[in-house]
C-alpha cells in the first residue's frame, strides 16, 4: 500500500490477493492478454461478421423463394376458384331443363325459339287461373254480410260524395276515447284538408265580432247566436260525422235532417254550458233607496227564492236535461225556481230578500252569496216576529230601540240600512224625553259630535253609582223581569249568537264589559260606529270602547275601597291615599304633593347611564353563564361521544367524518365567540371623566395640566420667580376656598364687622380663665374698613384663636 | 486491467485495479478493502450519477484513470 500525493494504492500483486480473498477473479493484466492473443480474437471477429454476413444473405434469399412460390400457389387457386363459379348451366341451357342434353342444342337458335314459345303459353295460362281464383274470392266475400255497417264515418257524407272515393281507415285514437265513441272511420286525405282549411281560416284573422254585420252578409249565420265565434272554444270543434246503415247504406237526407235539428237547439240555447243572456234592462228606470207598498206586494206575491247552492246545482242540472230531453220553450231561463215557496211568507221590510235575484248571476262568489242568503233568511224571520215595519218612522223607532238596547243592537237589522241612515233625516220617538216629535237626525256632523268624549267622568260616576245599585237590586230580586233594557237582554242574547258569525267582535267585547243598560252609552258608540261603517265594526272602536270602560272599572274599585258614599264622589272629594301600603304609595303621595324635587337633566342622564351601565355589566354576567353552561354541555357531550367510540371501535371514514365535524363545529363556535366578544363591547358605554391633580392635590384645567406634565416630561419647569408667583396664587386660592367655605357662618366677616364697629383691631374674647361676651357698642362712624379690618387682623392685641376661622373662636362666641 | 481514482475530497484518493468487467459493487468492495470502510456505506457518484452496484464498469464506461466521487452514506 503506498500513497503518493496522498494516494492510497495497491499493485497488482496486493490487489489480485485482495481479489482472491474477496472472491473475485485475478486482473487481466495487459501483458496477459498482448500473450494470450488479442490480435487473433480481432481477426476471429472479422471473419465471423464475414460468415455471419453470408448467412444473413443466404437465409433471405431462400425467404424470398418461399414467398414466391406461395404467391404462385395462390394465384393459381383463385384462378381454379374463379374457373369453378362459370361452370354450370347457362342461360340457353337453363330454358330446357328437362331435356337431358343440355349441351346438345344449346346452339340452335330455332330451337330455342320454339321453347320459349311454348313456356309463354305456359304463363299465360297460369296467369289466367290466378284470376279466376281472385275474382271467385271477391265474389265470396262480398255474398259476406256487410261489416262495417253501424260504424261511423268522421265526414260529411255530402263531402264524401263530392271526393267520389275515399280510403276510409280506422280512426287513430287512444282507448279511452275508443271506448268512449266506438270505432270511426276517417280518410286521411280528407282529414288532411280539413285541417289545412282550418289552418288557412285561422290565419285569415277574422275578427270574430262585426257589429255592422247584417242577416244578408252573414247568409247561413242568421241562426248564429251571439259571440258565435266562442262557440267553437267553449264547445269544442263541432264534429261531423254520420253512421253507416245497415247494408252498407247511409242516409244522407237523414243526416241533414240531424243536422239542421241540432243547430237549431244551438240557437236556442239549449246544451250549451253557458246561459245566454239578455242584455236588455230598464236603463232609464228611477233608483229608489226602498220600494214602494205596490211593489213590496207585488214582490212579495211573486219572489221568493230560495234556493241552496247544493240544491240548486244540482237541480238545474237535472232540469235542463229534461227540457232538453223534451224540448220545452222555456229553455233561456234556466235559474227560476219553481217549486213553491217553503215557510212562512214574509215581508220584506228593508232587506233586499225581496229583491229579484233571478237575473243575477250570483255564482261566481258563491261564498258570498252563500253569506247573504242566510242574512236574508234571519232578518226575515225576525221582521216577521216583530210584524211588518214598512215605514221609514218605523225603523228609526227600531234603531232608536236598538241604541237603547245598548249591545242587544241587532247588527242583522242595522246593515240593511246602511246607505239610509248616513243621509236620512228621520223621525223619531224619543224615549228618554218622551217627546215624540224629536226627530233622530243622522248625518256627519252628529256622528262627530257623538264620538267626542261625551261621557265626562262626573257623569260616568254617576252611571256607575246607578249601576251598583241596580245590580244590588236584581241580586235581591229573583224575578229578572225589572227594568226594560237590561231585562230582555238574555231573551234576545240567543238570538244574537245566531247572527253573532257576521258581526265583528267588538259587539261581543262591549257586550261582556257591562251586565246592564247604563252602559248604553258605550254600546251606543260601538253600534253608532257599526252602522256608520255598514255593520261590520273595526277593532279600532274597539279601543275607544275599552277605555271607557276601564275607567267606568276603575273609578268603580275606588269607590269600592274607600266605602265611601256615592254622594262624595259626587263632591269630587278625593281622600289622601294610604302612605302605608308601600313605598309607591308613598312616592305617589309626595309626589303628589310636589314635595319630590324633579331630577334636573342631567341628574336623569347620569342616572340613564348608570341604568345602562349595569343592565351592561349584568348582561355580560349573564352571558358568561350562559357560555359557561354551554361549554360545560359540549365538553359533556365530548366526553360521551369519545366513551362510546372506544366502546365501539370505530370506523375509519365514519370518524374521519366525526373528526371533520366537530373540526368545523369547534370553528363555528370560535367564531360565534369572537362575534360575541365584538358585540359585547357594543353598548359598554363608560363614563369617563379625567381629573388632574398638581402637587397639592389641587384641581387643575385642561391648560393647566398640559403645562404640568409637560413641565414633568421635559424635566424642565419654570423660574423661581414664576414658581413663586404660581404659589401665591394657590395660597390666596385656598384662603378663598377657606373663606367661601365658612361663608354660612361668616365668622371673618363678623369679627371684621366688630372690630370696625368697635373701633378696634381686636376683639376680647376671654379675661383670664373667664369668658367675656364681646360688648358691641352701637356702630360708630364710617371708619375705613378696610385699614381697620387689615389693622385687626394684622396686630391681634389680646389673646384670641390662633386661627382667625379656626373653630376655636366660633365655639366661644356662640 | 483498468485504474479507477475515487476521490472523497475529505482527505482519501484511492487508487483501485480492476478489471472493466468488475461490476461497482465489486469495485466498492476493493475501495473498502483499501479504506478501511464498509462497502455497504459507500455511494460512488460522477456528477449526478450514482452508480448501481450490480452493473459492470464497462456498462457504465468507466475506463482506465477516470475520476469517480466518493461519498458515504
Amino acid at each position: 500500500m503506498s500513497g503518493d500525493g496522498g494516494d492510497i494504492a495497491l499493485s497488482i500483486d496486493e490487489t489480485n490477493k485482495l481479489r482472491i480473498s474477496l472472491g473475485l477473479k485475478p486482473l487481466q493484466v495487459d501483458g496477459d492478454v498482448a500473450s494470450g492473443g488479442g490480435e487473433p480474437k480481432e481477426r476471429d471477429a472479422d471473419a465471423e461478421a464475414e460468415e455471419n454476413y453470408t448467412e444473413y444473405r443466404s437465409k433471405e434469399k431462400a425467404q424470398l423463394e418461399r414467398t414466391a412460390a406461395l404467391d404462385r400457389i395462390a394465384r393459381s387457386r383463385n384462378k381454379r376458384l374463379l374457373n369453378a363459379k362459370l361452370a354450370g348451366a347457362t342461360l340457353a341451357s337453363d330454358t330446357l331443363p328437362d331435356e337431358g342434353g343440355a349441351g346438345a342444342d344449346v346452339d340452335d337458335p330455332l330451337a330455342w325459339v320454339k321453347r320459349s314459345r311454348v313456356r309463354q303459353h305456359e304463363l299465360a295460362e297460369r296467369r289466367r287461373k290466378e284470376q279466376e281464383e281472385m275474382d271467385r274470392q271477391a265474389e265470396e266475400q262480398a255474398k259476406k254480410e256487410y261489416v262495417v255497417s253501424g260504424v261511423r264515418v268522421g265526414h260529411r257524407a255530402e263531402d264524401l260524395v263530392e271526393a267520389g272515393e275515399a280510403i276510409l281507415v280506422l280512426k287513430d285514437s287512444t282507448i279511452e276515447e275508443n271506448e268512449a265513441e266506438g270505432d270511426e272511420l276517417v280518410s286521411n286525405i280528407m282529414t288532411e284538408k280539413e285541417r289545412l282549411a282550418r289552418k288557412a281560416d285561422l290565419a285569415k284573422k277574422k275578427p270574430g265580432y262585426n257589429p255592422f254585420e247584417t242577416a244578408a252578409d252573414a247568409g247561413a249565420g242568421a241562426s248564429r247566436g251571439i259571440l258565435s265565434q266562442y262557440d267553437e272554444e267553449i264547445d269544442g270543434v263541432e264534429k261531423d260525422s254520420f253512421v253507416i246503415g245497415a247494408g252498407g247504406r247511409v242516409a244522407v237526407e237523414e243526416e241533414r235532417e240531424r243536422r239542421r235539428d241540432a243547430a237549431e237547439r244551438a240557437r236556442l240555447g239549449v246544451g250549451l254550458t253557458g246561459r245566454k243572456e239578455d242584455l236588455q234592462y230598464g236603463k232609464t228606470g228611477e233608483i229608489r233607496d226602498y220600494m214602494t207598498k205596490e211593489e213590496d206586494e207585488a214582490a212579495q206575491t211573486e219572489a221568493t227564492f230560495k234556493k241552496t247552492k247544493k240544491k240548486s246545482k244540482k237541480d238545474r242540472k237535472a232540469r235542463t236535461r229534461d227540457e232538453v230531453d223534451e224540448g220545452t220553450g222555456n229553455d233561456a231561463v234556466g235559474d227560476v225556481d219553481m217549486a213553491p215557496p217553503s215557510g212562512p211568507v214574509d215581508s220584506f221590510a228593508f232587506s233586499n230578500a225581496t229583491q229579484d235575484t233571478s237575473g243575477t248571476n250570483f255564482v261566481d262568489d258563491e261564498d258570498l252569496q252563500a253569506a247573504l242568503a242566510r242574512q236574508r233568511r234571519l232578518a226575515a224571520r225576525k221582521r216577521a216576529r216583530e210584524q211588518a215595519v214598512a215605514a221609514p218612522e218605523d225603523i228609526a223607532r227600531m234603531i232608536k230601540r236598538e241604541e237603547e238596547g245598548g249591545d242587544t243592537g241587532e247588527s242583522a237589522t242595522t246593515w240593511a240600512v246602511d246607505g239610509d241612515a248616513e243621509m236620512g233625516v228621520v223621525k223619531d220617538e224619543d224615549n228618554e224625553e218622551g217627546d215624540e216629535a224629536d226627530p233622530l237626525v243622522l248625518s256627519d256632523t252628529t256622528e262627530f259630535v257623538r264620538n267626542l268624549p261625551s261621557v265626562s267622568v262626573f257623569q260616568e260616576r254617576q252611571i256607575a253609582a246607578e249601576r251598583r245599585r241596580r245590580a244590588a237590586e236584581l241580586a235581591v230580586s229573583a224575578r229578572p223581569g225589572g227594568a226594560g233594557g237590561d231585562v230582555d237582554m238574555p231573551a234576545k242574547e240567543e238570538e244574537d249568537e245566531a247572527i253573532e258569525e257576521m258581526d265583528v267582535d267588538g259587539r261581543g267585547r262591549g257586550g261582556s264589559a257591562d251586565a246592564s243598560d247604563e252602559d248604553g252609552d258605550v254600546g251606543d258608540v260601538a253600534a253608532r260606529a257599526r252602522m256608520r261603517k255598514g255593520g261590520w265594526t273595526e277593532a279600532a272602536e274597539d279601543g275607544e270602547i275599552e277605555t271607557k270602560g276601564s275607567v267606568l272599572e276603575r273609578i268603580e274599585e275606588g269607590g269600592g275601597r274607600e266605602g265611601t258614599p256615592d254622594e262624595d264622589e259626587l263632591a269630587g272629594i278625593v281622600e289622601e291615599p294610604l302612605v302605608g301600603s308601600g313605598l309607591g304609595a308613598a312616592l305617589t303621595y309626595l309626589n303628589s304633593r310636589g314635595m319630590l324635587e324633579k331630577p334636573t337633566p342631567e341628574l336623569e342622564e347620569r342616572e340613564n347611564l348608570l341604568r345602562k351601565r349595569l343592565q351592561w355589566a349584568e348582561d355580560q354576567k349573564k352571558k358568561d353563564a350562559r357560555r359557561k353552561m354551554e361549554d360545560l354541555w359540549r365538553k359533556e357531550a365530548r366526553k360521551r361521544e369519545e366513551a362510546k367510540k372506544k366502546k365501539g371501535g370505530g370506523g375509519g371514514q365514519q370518524s374521519y367524518w366525526e373528526e371533520e365535524e366537530r373540526a368545523r363545529e369547534e370553528a363555528m363556535i370560535e367564531r360565534q365567540r369572537a362575534r360575541e366578544l365584538e358585540d359585547k363591547f357594543k353598548d359598554y358605554k363608560p363614563v369617563v371623566n379625567i381629573e388632574y391633580t398638581n402637587e397639592f392635590g389641587i384641581k387643575m384645567d385642561e391648560k393647566e395640566a398640559f403645562k404640568y406634565l409637560s413641565h414633568r416630561f421635559h424635566g424642565k419647569g419654570s423660574g423661581k420667580q414664576k414658581i413663586e408667583k404660581r404659589l401665591l396664587k394657590i395660597q390666596d386660592k385656598l384662603k378663598e376656598e377657606a373663606a367661601s367655605s365658612s361663608a354660612p357662618i361668616g365668622a371673618v366677616q363678623k369679627l371684621q364687622e366688630a372690630t370696625k364697629r368697635m373701633g378696634q383691631p381686636h376683639i376680647v374674647l376671654q379675661v383670664g380663665n373667664r369668658g367675656v361676651a364681646p360688648v358691641l357698642p352701637p356702630v360708630s362712624g364710617p371708619s375705613d374698613p378696610s385699614k381697620s379690618g387689615a389693622a385687626a387682623l394684622s396686630k391681634p392685641k389680646k389673646r384670641k384663636g390662633d386661627d382667625p376661622s379656626g373653630t376655636g373662636k366660633k365655639a366661644k362666641k356662640g | 486491467m483498468i485504474e479507477v481514482i475515487c476521490n472523497d475530497r475529505l482527505g482519501k484518493k484511492v487508487r483501485v485495479k480492476c478489471n472493466p468487467d468488475d461490476t461497482v459493487g465489486d469495485l466498492k468492495k476493493l475501495i473498502a478493502a483499501q479504506t478501511g470502510t464498509k462497502p455497504e456505506k459507500i455511494v460512488l457518484k460522477k456528477w449526478y450519477n450514482v452508480y448501481k452496484d450490480h452493473i459492470t464498469l464497462a456498462d457504465y464506461e468507466i475506463h482506465d484513470g477516470m475520476n469517480l466521487e466518493l461519498y458515504y452514506r
